[in-house]
């Protein structure tokens, strides 16, 4: 392969690195001067009694409680079941109901209050009972009658429940409040918050032991299902999936009055969230995690923390708590995430799609990760001569050995001059930052992985010069390691000790899932789950838990220390708090998505070489696109060339390849291949499938990127009539019908040759207003709602964890009138509406009570934007950090080259990525530490340069500020006080530099320009005709 | 669920949260009643915070031996004197414990001999 050609700069750009941060360090107490702490005892499990509960609500706005259903057991019997209900809920002929179906099952009947007292606090809470539930939140906000903000202290370094809510549920005082913090779609952390007065006795006081809080066993079913089978349900489909005896029923209509199906129903419900209940649990216990308490699993990640605490492994923070920060900063400067990119965009192209086998544990065993997890600590050495030799010599053909792919655990620090390297920056000028493999150039050295050194020297045929290099190795193996039954199956005997854990575990589920081919119906189904269990462990050791960062945003802003990749330590100002997870260690997580890069670019240099191309990749998956003269068989050896490619580097027992041809290749219900295309529109968001003999498409796999958080438009039994279904593979996983329509309206206008315009007129539904739906989840968010709340009963109330529904504004009618003579001086921009409304199953009621979330002020329906509306750029959406991809662009992206105008170092990426989502960009979430001084000092020897080389006038109005405020910047001091002036410079500077080159290139071509003219007509004769003095005109010439 | 139902499970559950268990045993005679239960300190109050869940009886019986342990010495190096009562302390349960087994022992023998008399009879 040749190597490319290294494009000019074409931006200046601050790149974004992340950064560790830590208290002050006069904050840092002494240790021995510490009074010894009251003792807490071990948390108990919970009681054999059990609560399940389940409320039914009224379909409007407040969502209150109507009545709801109740099981309280003893060791699994039921002891009492029961109904409730709110007496502001029920109309005297409900209560009846209620009354009489109650008597005819030998339920018991209580009022919410008496629901409360007399079971959830008088049994529950004080039989230490585990409370369950499904979407338990919901639940706790229905049967409370006040709610706040939960409380914690505010130099408190690590608050759980902040940012939660604190629900009263009794008017008894000797009962707690319940706290409620959501932490994503599928998890939140519940407990009771403290009692009144002091719990540990005088006695005990004097002795130094502390009487523990009583904090409740509450299960959510929804989190427990999640977190064990790594997806999302509903009870419906949870109850089904586990095929429980009782399933979920059909839903009844609930904005009419109660009915015995209704009430039914909710004993049903509560039937069917015990059961599955007992599922999971059965499930649970199976996995063998004895020291894991499942109240306190909230995602698959606490499943593997479960399987490392089970063998013994103790976290590496806590073994080398004296690992020296800059080390973690230089660490954390070289980790970025996946790879996702678009290279061919918008544009019909036959595709093969391939992804690797189980890419982060096969590069961990790849690269010998597992001695890192078990080791005592870790020891580091400088590598500079050793890791320059070696990277000099790496070919392409030596990593197609595994050999090389254990040397990968260095850091290497580089000045970029060119070379492709992950670059993290705002492309879009919109304040996020995403990650694009573009070509980088810098003044000062950078870290990264060896691997992306190395990715560097595959794509662009040059390696890059390397400053400095450290090796870190693992130590002595920890004691105490003790062997594990994955799964709780004897056949799957892990010892960590002596096996690599990741290997194992992929090399058995590949025999389960052999086995699983050849079995049917039930046997089928246990070796699904084994699979599956063996899937969880394995991806939820291999990477995430490596890295985990727990966010907290405080009440006001506290000191910390920045520790950045690219210079001294610096003291910042924060309102966030980054608490490392309980197994941070944030080498191995470098590494991997270091590796995996490397995978990628080694894939993509293969593909480049057969003279093939590709679509997208994401992280652990390629799309390999047939060039347009090429035949489809010869393609597909080609492609198949590259997947064989990789089989060496499989590091497992059994023979496979570790490039997989995907399912999606080959027909539907058949296995031969069937050509396959691609439309994608970003990294994220593309298109795959076959075309008919009509030359119709007929979808294979489609994104739902971009319209997840939409409600849809229309139900999957009122499609539009002209529309074909999609076949039943394509939809599930967050696929829905509507969805699969739009894509196949996008392939049609592609195909009709006009992709820029997609005709948003094939469903009626489309034209009405667009709804987002999201929960109330934080007190934040439910401050919106004030004004609405402030004059309606609690009932009313728009309450936490209930749904509210937001729009997007299209105009705002209401200030625009005839005939006002307008006010002097500049007219206000005005501001934008964020239009909101409480939660209605009727979308047309809910946009009649929409309001401006700011103001207050209604918004008419006829300002919102429809449908159509939203989704008319969905398929055009550019790719900022390529070249070549914006709004209309098609073809090839093209790589930037960026030089770095400044480092900026940052926090965790993805916080508050949910929420987000629907809501947009909060530029206040996100975590940026600022430049650190160095940098500052840096942007104002940059801002001298500019002067230097294109003039005081030029430069201050190029940064928008006159030549006096310029100077005074820049001048010794300011640029490190937090005013505003130098803070702008900051922010302008990219386009500062820009503008002045581009400034300077067209006056460069001006000037040619008149030369040319000068030469044929003569200066004076020129100036005359260009209006202007002789003798200016050549000075002006002469400037160049 | 009566009231006097309802106060005894309240009882109970609060007593096994003090005990830190669902399932209490004495250690040295095997009772599991919950009602039964205390935390014994191994090497007496105030010496060290380590406890066992001992029955009243048992508890009662290693409470006595341990007046018999040395008394407080303010002189004696802190560290192997806590040491020394805890192991004092050990001791004491080992012996109930050796004590119960012999019994337990003996019990077994003397039923395996009526057993045998009553199989010839």
């Amino acid at each position: 392969m040749n190597a490319p050609v290294i494009s000019a700069i074409s931006d200046h750009l601050p790149i974004a690195l992340r950064a560790f941060t830590g208290p002050q360090f006069f904050e840092l107490k002494d240790v021995d001067a510490q009074p010894s702490k009251a003792k807490k005892k071990p948390p108990m499990s919970a009681s054999p009694w059990t609560l399940t509960f389940d409320t039914e609500t009224q379909a409007d706005a407040g969502q209150g409680l109507r009545f709801g259903g109740y099981q309280l057991r003893n060791a699994g019997q039921i002891v009492e079941a029961g109904l409730f209900y709110d007496p502001d809920g029920v109309t005297p002929a409900e209560l009846d109901l209620l009354a009489a179906y109650a008597d005819h099952h030998c339920l018991a009947l209580r009022t919410r209050e008496g629901f409360v007292d007399e079971i959830f606090f008088a049994r529950a809470y004080q039989f230490r009972a585990r409370v369950i539930g499904f979407n338990l939140p919901f639940d706790i906000s229905r049967i409370a009658i006040r709610h706040g903000a939960a409380r914690s202290a505010a130099d408190a370094e690590a608050a759980p429940m902040r940012g939660g809510f604190t629900f009263t549920l009794s008017q008894q005082k000797i009962y707690p409040n319940i706290q409620v913090k959501h932490l994503s779609q599928r998890a939140a952390i519940i407990r009771f918050a403290a009692t009144m007065g002091q719990n540990t006795g005088r006695s005990q006081r004097k002795r130094g032991s502390k009487v523990s809080t009583r904090r409740g066993h509450f299960i959510d079913v929804k989190t427990m299902a999640a977190a064990l089978f790594a997806r999302n349900f509903s009870l419906d489909a949870l109850s089904r999936f586990l095929a429980v005896d009782n399933p979920k029923r059909d839903k009844p209509d609930f904005s009419a009055p109660i009915s015995k199906e209704m009430i039914g129903y909710a004993m049903g419900d509560v039937q069917a969230t015990w059961e599955c209940h007992e599922r999971l649990m059965a499930r649970f216990d199976r996995l063998g995690l004895s020291g894991t308490n499942p109240e306190k699993i909230y995602s698959e990640a606490g499943i593997g923390k479960g399987y490392l605490r089970e063998m013994g492994i103790a976290p590496w923070r806590k073994l080398q708590s004296d690992f020296p920060r800059h080390l973690i900063a230089k660490i954390m400067g070289s980790y970025y995430g996946g790879r996702s990119e678009v290279r061919i965009r918008r544009e019909i192209r036959q595709v093969m799609l391939c992804d690797f086998l189980s890419m982060y544990p096969t590069v961990c065993t790849l690269m010998g990760l597992w001695r890192f997890v078990i080791a005592q600590d870790m020891t580091w050495a400088d590598s500079t001569a050793e890791t320059r030799i070696f990277l000099d010599a790496i070919s392409l053909a030596d990593l197609q050995d595994q050999s090389p792919w254990s040397k990968l655990t260095t850091l290497v620090r580089v000045v970029p001059n060119g070379e492709i390297f992950p670059v993290r920056a705002d492309y879009a000028d919109t304040g996020e930052t995403t990650i694009g493999a573009n070509h980088l150039s810098s003044d000062h050295p950078l870290w990264f992985t060896l691997a992306d050194c190395i990715a560097a020297k595959v794509l662009t045929g040059r390696a890059p010069v390397i400053v400095e290099a450290i090796t870190f190795a693992p130590g002595q193996v920890q004691d105490g390691l003790c062997a594990i039954n994955i799964g709780g199956n004897p056949d799957y005997h892990v010892d960590p000790a002596t096996s690599d854990f990741f290997k194992t575990l992929i090399e058995l589920r590949q025999s389960v899932k052999a086995r699983q081919k050849g079995a049917s119906g039930a046997e089928w189904e246990a070796f699904d789950t084994e699979q599956n269990a063996l899937k969880i462990a394995a991806n939820s050791t291999s990477y995430g838990i490596w890295v985990e960062q727990n966010v907290e945003t405080r009440p006001g802003r506290r000191a910390v220390t920045v520790h950045g990749s690219t210079g001294e330590p610096f003291s910042f100002k924060t309102d966030k708090s980054e608490l490392p997870g309980s197994f941070f260690h944030p080498l191995l997580a470098t590494l991997i998505t270091g590796a995996a890069r490397l995978m990628l670019a080694i894939a993509e240099r293969l593909i480049t070489d057969e003279g093939l191309d590709w679509c997208f990749c994401d992280t652990d998956s390629m799309a390999i696109a047939k060039p347009i003269n090429m035949e489809g068989e010869e393609f597909a050896r080609r492609a198949t060339r590259v997947v064989d490619w990789f089989t060496p580097l499989n590091p497992y027992a059994f023979h496979a390849p570790i490039l997989k041809i995907e399912e999606v290749n080959k027909r539907l219900g058949g296995d031969e291949l069937q050509p396959l295309y691609c439309w994608a529109i970003s990294s994220k968001r593309y298109a795959l499938f076959n075309l008919n003999e009509d030359g119709k498409p007929v979808l294979r796999k489609v994104s739902a990127h971009g319209l997840g958080h939409l409600r849809p438009p229309y139900d999957g039994d009122d499609p539009p009539s002209d529309i074909p279904a999609p076949d039943g593979t394509v939809l599930g996983k967050g696929i829905r019908r509507w969805h699969c329509d739009l894509w196949h309206q996008i392939i049609m206008s592609a195909l009709a040759g006009r992709p820029d315009q997609v005709p948003l007129d094939y469903h009626p539904a489309l034209a009405n207003p667009s709804i987002c739906r999201y929960a109330a989840t934080s007190p934040d968010l439910l401050r919106w709602f004030k004004t609405y709340n402030a004059d309606r009963s609690y009932r009313d109330q728009v309450k936490p964890f209930g749904f509210l529904l937001s729009m997007s504004a299209w105009k705002d009618w209401s200030g625009e009138t005839i005939g006002r003579v307008a006010k002097a001086g500049r007219r206000k921009a005005p501001k934008p509406l964020k239009p909101i409304a409480p939660f209605d199953t009727d979308h047309d009621k809910a946009v009649k009570s929409a309001f401006d979330r700011d103001s207050r002020a209604p918004v008419l329906a006829e300002g919102l934007k429809s449908y159509a509306q939203a989704l008319a750029q969905y398929h055009l959406q550019p790719e900022a950090k390529f070249l070549n991809a914006r709004y209309t662009d098609r073809g090839t992206t093209i790589r930037r080259h960026v030089h770095v105008a400044y480092v900026r170092h940052i926090g965790k990426e993805a916080h508050d990525w949910e929420r987000q989502a629907v809501l947009g960009l909060d530029a206040d979430s996100a975590i940026s530490y600022g430049k650190g001084e160095q940098a500052q000092t840096s942007i104002a020897d940059s801002i001298r340069a500019l002067i230097a080389e294109f003039g005081r006038a030029s430069t201050a109005k190029a940064f928008g500020l006159s030549s006096r405020q310029l100077e005074a910047a820049i001048s010794s001091g300011s640029m490190r006080q937090r005013n505003p002036i130098a803070h702008n410079l900051t922010v302008r500077m990219p386009k500062a530099v820009n503008e002045l080159r581009r400034s300077q290139l067209v006056k460069s071509a001006e000037i040619f320009r008149l030369q040319a003219v000068v030469q044929q007509f003569g200066l004076r004769e020129t100036a005359r005709r260009e209006g202007v003095d002789p003798s200016n005109l050549r000075r002006y010439i002469a400037s160049i | 669920m009566d009231k006097i139902e309802l106060a005894r499970e309240r009882r109970k559950q609060r007593r096994l949260e003090v005990l830190g268990t669902n399932n209490p045993i004495c250690g040295t005679c095997g009772e599991s009643r919950w009602q039964c239960f205390e935390q014994h300190h191994v090497a007496d109050y105030g010496r060290d915070d380590t406890t066992v869940r001992e029955c009243y009886n048992c508890h009662r019986i290693l409470s006595d031996n341990q007046r018999d342990h040395p008394s407080f010495n303010a002189a004696a190096d802190p560290l192997l004197d806590r040491i020394g009562h805890f192991l004092l302390g050990l001791v004491d349960m080992l012996r109930l414990i050796v004590d119960k087994l012999h019994q337990f022992g003996m019990q077994l023998i003397e039923r395996a001999s009526i057993e045998t008399e009553g199989a010839q009879t």
